[in-house]
């Protein structure tokens, strides 16, 4: 099930609570690199909050998550501890994109300049140098002719093509992708999901919380179905569509697969 | 003499009280944007006791600015600022009852630009790597200022507005000039509607201002 044995994401243990609500209970989990992770489940299930663990977007409750080699710790109460927290984020987002199911890109930028405002700002790489990087990207996306583009001059599809190239442009190890296609209008899923299948093709470490079912099923190595804030099933497509084990799981495709 | 005969003899006196009104509403404006930004920054503090205190401090200073009358406000910095002890003239002292006054009502302006701000562009901001004082500088700051101006200009304009209130204090701005003209003519109605006619046009030059300001920066 792996493409390598080489551990990229190592998540111990890890739980996440709002007050008295337990969002992620104890979940482990062991991604290896070049790995296309789908993680899907109903609604409120913790699928989004697990991912926004991995670059500390959300504090640990508690556990660990070590992400090429940067391990963020919970719980942490003290001042010191948090800040040091924070620092190990800081280390995870230079090697872990994030895209967004709302793309959040920056409406007072244009395309162009959100994709390059990563490398220049954070990476200090040079503005000339990053913007032939970022028309590149911009090719792979489709988006080259756009970028003097206003991201509100878009449309959803392309807004969200145009938020995965300025992930890539800070060179990432691994993309997390939060329900990269729920926005969207449904004549603009593909277009999205084509880029990814690109980068999955490509051998990008991915971890993608979708409803795209059969994304999960054609492009992921494996899929794992959240419910309750547990990770009820885990294995490749195969065997979580056609055998899950669990009656929960059973329940939820029988409702979204006509099958 | 006819009356506008009058007005235009006693013109340049009127310009001169306009030059103060003018002189104090600017002063104050730089001085409450000043004031705003810095309440907007504590307010945005985080949540050890020292910031939640400041806060605390900020948010009822802003509430007793929004809550009282402005005339009141005024009588209140003139006179304690005359108590403290130093020597300041009445433009001074009215300068920063404006200044203190705007600040507050600026600060409210600033604060709901950076809440339209979505969070989600923020996060996008940290999920790049980006440090608090980036998410600001290139992220919150540019667009709050595009987003608020609107506001701003009307805020400007109502310090301009509540300027001739400093004449209670002794500031001879354009209106207690006027006041004086109709004390010493006799002529009431039209040196009112001369004022008025000036604060006017000062206003919608203000506002033609901060437009054009405003299509500056966005043809960048």
């Amino acid at each position: 099930m792996s493409k390598s044995e080489n551990i990229v994401i190592s998540v111990k243990n890890l739980s996440k609570s709002y007050g008295e609500l337990d969002v992620l209970k104890k979940i482990d989990m062991d991604i290896y690199e070049g790995q296309v992770v789908t993680i899907i489940g109903p609604s409120g299930s913790g699928k989004s909050t697990f991912l926004r663990c991995l670059n500390y977007l959300e504090t640990l409750t508690d556990g660990e998550i070590s992400i090429f080699g940067n391990t963020l710790v919970g719980p942490k109460e003290s001042k010191q501890a948090a800040k040091d927290n924070e620092k190990v984020a800081k280390e995870i987002r230079k090697n872990v994109g994030m895209v967004f199911q709302q793309f959040n890109l920056w409406p007072h930028k244009t395309v162009l300049e959100n994709v390059i405002e990563g490398p220049v700002q954070i990476k200090k790489v040079k503005k000339e140098e990053a913007i032939k990087k970022a028309e590149e990207l911009l090719e792979k996306v489709g988006m080259k002719e756009k970028a003097g583009a206003l991201p509100t001059q878009l449309s959803g599809g392309q807004q969200q093509r145009v938020a995965i190239a300025r992930a890539l442009a800070m060179e990432p190890k691994a993309i997390l992708f939060d329900e990269p296609t729920s926005a969207l209008d449904p004549e603009f899923v593909n277009e999205v999901l084509n880029v990814m299948k690109e980068l999955a093709k490509e051998g990008m470490t991915m971890i993608v919380v979708t409803h795209e079912m059969g994304f999960a099923a054609e492009v992921s190595d494996r899929v794992c179905f959240m419910d309750g804030g547990y990770v009820l099933e885990d294995g490749t497509p195969d065997e979580v569509f056609k055998n899950p084990k669990t009656d929960r799981a059973k329940q939820f495709f029988s409702k979204i697969l006509n099958v | 003499m006819g009356t506008v005969e009058v007005i235009f003899q006693y013109m340049p006196l009127l310009l001169k009280g306009l030059r103060y009104t003018i002189l104090v509403s600017i002063e104050a404006i730089i001085i409450a944007l000043c004031i705003g930004m810095l309440l907007t920054v504590v307010r945005m503090g985080g949540n050890s006791l020292p910031s939640r205190i400041v806060k605390t401090i900020a948010n009822v200073y802003i509430s007793f600015v929004r809550g009282t009358p402005v005339l009141v406000q005024i009588y209140i910095i003139y006179q304690a600022l005359a108590v403290i002890g130093p020597n300041l003239s009445s433009f001074t002292s009215g300068v920063i009852a404006l200044s203190l006054n705007s600040g507050g009502f600026m600060a409210e302006i600033m604060r709901g630009g950076i809440t339209a701000i979505p969070k989600g562009q923020i996060e996008a901001g940290y999920a790049i790597g980006m440090s608090k004082r980036q998410i600001w500088t290139r992220i919150i700051l540019p667009q709050v200022f595009r987003v608020v101006m609107p506001q701003l200009t009307s805020e400007f304009i109502n310090v301009i507005k509540v300027s001739p209130m400093l004449s209670v204090v002794a500031v001879v701005e354009l209106t207690r000039t006027a006041q004086r003209l109709v004390n010493s003519t006799y002529i009431t109605i039209p040196f009112y509607i001369t004022i008025a006619i000036i604060y006017f046009i000062v206003c919608a030059l203000l506002e033609e201002l901060v437009k054009w300001q405003k299509r500056r920066m966005l043809a960048k």
